[in-house]
């Protein structure tokens, strides 16, 4: 007897709790902007912010301290890991055997990947208007400190301005760090939300 | 005061200091040096192997991502296991919220004593009920959210994550790191200054002068410490405090009427075999009550267990936390697998063979000899005075 007015009272909540969900989701409340960096083989964020436990195991195995956790003041990522590469950039796990925070991960949310080239956390984006090189200053920061100038990452044009190559570039920030400009003219674009980042784009563009 | 003697509250301070431990460890965990703890309360690895999950964290990753992770089943199931054999002893022995509010709850009772001391009988003290069936409803609410809104609903409110993150990563991160990427520099710099106006490093969050007495800067750190849990916890750090001062009017308001968590541990630990176990010879006396009035699930040990002559605490709310056993003047409840009671002694005053047959079979209304007959004094100490019925 008390025992069914609790699973009433479950189906009722699950009931409820499905129209509320249902009305978050249509109402736009996954989204968060701006969009925050993801470790390393993280999912698109919707996938993501659904996969996540908020353990923040990643957060604490991170050998660089690159990772926090986001708080609940950050409404649906509380308790996701993200990084501000402004502070501390992903240095993709520089001299271990493996991405730990992909690895310690419980769940999916992060996902292995073969090699470290293939992760795709976001893309530099060069900001013409503050960046040093597009200004008359001979600089290339960025250029020396990227760890995949090899794969073309970061090449010059013919009057010596950084040009990203969208392939090439994992998005870690290392250059957004070492760029001399404060605050940084390249600033790494996260992958998830298109749609949004196109905003973006047009906003730095006028 | 209508009280027996202070006497030491072994399974409370048992319990609590599980759960500052379960805290301790997760704190030492975030650091390099001691990587066996790893993790918050929805997820930890032990020993850098063995995973455990909240199975409520689990249930609702499994919903909002629709597919099963594997490690992280194999940590709830761990978890599912123990809460199988052991019933919901997350509740009073593990959780962080819980150590706070059972904290709380004794500052209350505490207090209540202190400035209501005409009705400062046990009674006084257990303050007004809650329903204790609506936190199903939450449960089936957050999984219902979790499905449909593909996203872990709990998790992200819960204020037992809130605390758990608190002590673990938003006390030590810099508030910079806790705010988002790109707003807030400039307010960090302006924090750090206030604690610390010479502090040149201010980046790496510790923000202290070399040359401070350490008094001061332990007082810096802590100052810092609060203000990077305000920064990332936002306003639920404020309905946080809300329920707290709540629970001095309505009693274990989270524990009782909220938590989904607790409810989706009562509900697995329907069958445990750990039980709070009532001694034959005092089944279906009624005595003096105080275990229902400290119960912190609210739940009328005397009237629904004693009385009705059940052999053990079979409600689905009781965390094993041992608050009745503590508070039990004659030593009437045990915590255990199996009743490990003395053996039964004739009545001293009739004969009547008082033995756990002839107790338990005994209904309210018939009882085989007078039951005060077996007012037996407890092994080691008496209550100073009777309690007036």
């Amino acid at each position: 007897m008390a025992l069914s007015r609790r699973a009433f009272l479950a189906c009722l909540g699950a009931g409820a709790g499905a129209a509320l969900g249902g009305l978050f989701r249509s109402a736009g409340g996954l989204r968060r902007e701006p969009p925050l960096l993801r470790p390393p083989g993280a999912l698109d964020e919707p996938d993501f912010l659904a996969a996540c436990t908020r353990c923040g195991q990643c957060v604490e195995v991170c050998p660089f301290d690159t990772l926090k956790l986001a708080g609940p003041g950050q409404g649906v990522a509380a308790g996701t890991p993200f990084f501000n590469p402004e502070e501390v950039p992903c240095e993709l796990c520089e001299g271990y055997d493996d991405l730990k925070c992909i690895t310690i991960c419980p769940t999916g949310a992060l996902q292995p990947v073969k090699q470290r080239a293939d992760i795709r956390i976001g893309t530099a984006v060069v900001n013409e208007e503050t960046c040093f090189a597009f200004n008359g200053v001979s600089c290339r920061s960025c250029w020396h400190k990227c760890p995949f100038t090899d794969r073309g990452a970061i090449t010059f044009d013919d009057l010596l301005r950084p040009v990203i190559s969208e392939e090439a570039c994992v998005g870690c920030g290392i250059c957004t760090l070492a760029c001399p400009t404060e605050p940084t003219s390249i600033p790494v674009r996260p992958r998830s939300w298109p749609d949004v980042l196109r905003r973006g784009d047009a906003s730095t563009e006028s | 005061m209508a009280r027996g003697p202070r006497r030491f509250h072994r399974w409370k301070w048992l319990r609590r200091s599980t759960a500052v431990l379960f805290l301790v460890l997760l704190v030492l965990g975030a650091r390099d040096d001691f990587h066996w703890f790893r993790g918050s309360t929805t997820g930890t690895r032990l020993f850098e192997v063995i995973p455990l999950s909240d199975p409520l964290a689990a249930l609702e990753i499994t919903l909002s991502s629709r597919t099963l992770h594997w490690t992280m089943l194999t940590g709830a199931a761990i978890l599912v296991g123990a809460c199988l054999l052991l019933g919901p002893v997350f509740c009073g022995w593990v959780c962080p919220l819980g150590l706070l509010l059972d904290v709380n709850d004794g500052i209350r009772r505490r207090l209540r004593r202190l400035f209501a001391p005409r009705k400062a009988g046990k009674k006084a003290e257990r303050g007004p009920r809650v329903p204790r069936a609506t936190r199903y409803g939450i449960l089936g609410l957050v999984l219902g959210f979790s499905l449909v809104a593909g996203v872990p609903a709990f998790q992200i409110i819960s204020p037992i994550n809130l605390v758990s993150w608190s002590a673990v990563f938003f006390a030590a991160q810099s508030p910079s790191a806790v705010a988002s990427s790109t707003e807030s520099h400039d307010s960090t710099a302006e924090t750090l200054t206030v604690v610390s106006p010479t502090d040149e490093s201010q980046a790496s969050g510790v923000a202290q002068p070399a040359e401070a007495p350490p008094l001061r800067r332990a007082w810096n750190r802590v100052v810092l410490g609060a203000q990077a849990i305000r920064h990332a916890a936002g306003p639920l750090l404020w309905l946080l405090l809300a329920l707290i001062v709540l629970e001095y009017f309505l009693p274990r308001l989270w524990c009782r009427a909220l938590c989904p968590l607790g409810a989706l541990y009562s509900t697995l630990g329907r069958f445990a075999l750990l039980r709070v176990r009532i001694n034959p010879q005092q089944r279906g006396k009624a005595r003096c009550e105080h275990c229902a009035y400290d119960c912190p699930m609210g739940i009328e040990v005397m009237r629904d267990y004693t009385l009705a002559g059940k052999p053990a605490i079979d409600d689905l709310e009781c965390t094993r936390c041992g608050e009745c056993i503590d508070t039990c003047p004659r030593g009437v409840l045990q915590l255990g697998f199996r009743d490990k009671f003395p053996p039964a002694e004739g009545c001293p005053t009739c004969g009547a063979d008082a033995a756990g047959t002839q107790a338990s079979s005994a209904s309210v209304g018939d009882k085989p000899h007078n039951p005060l007959h077996v007012i037996q004094s407890p092994p080691a100490e008496t209550p100073r005075e009777p309690h007036a019925p």
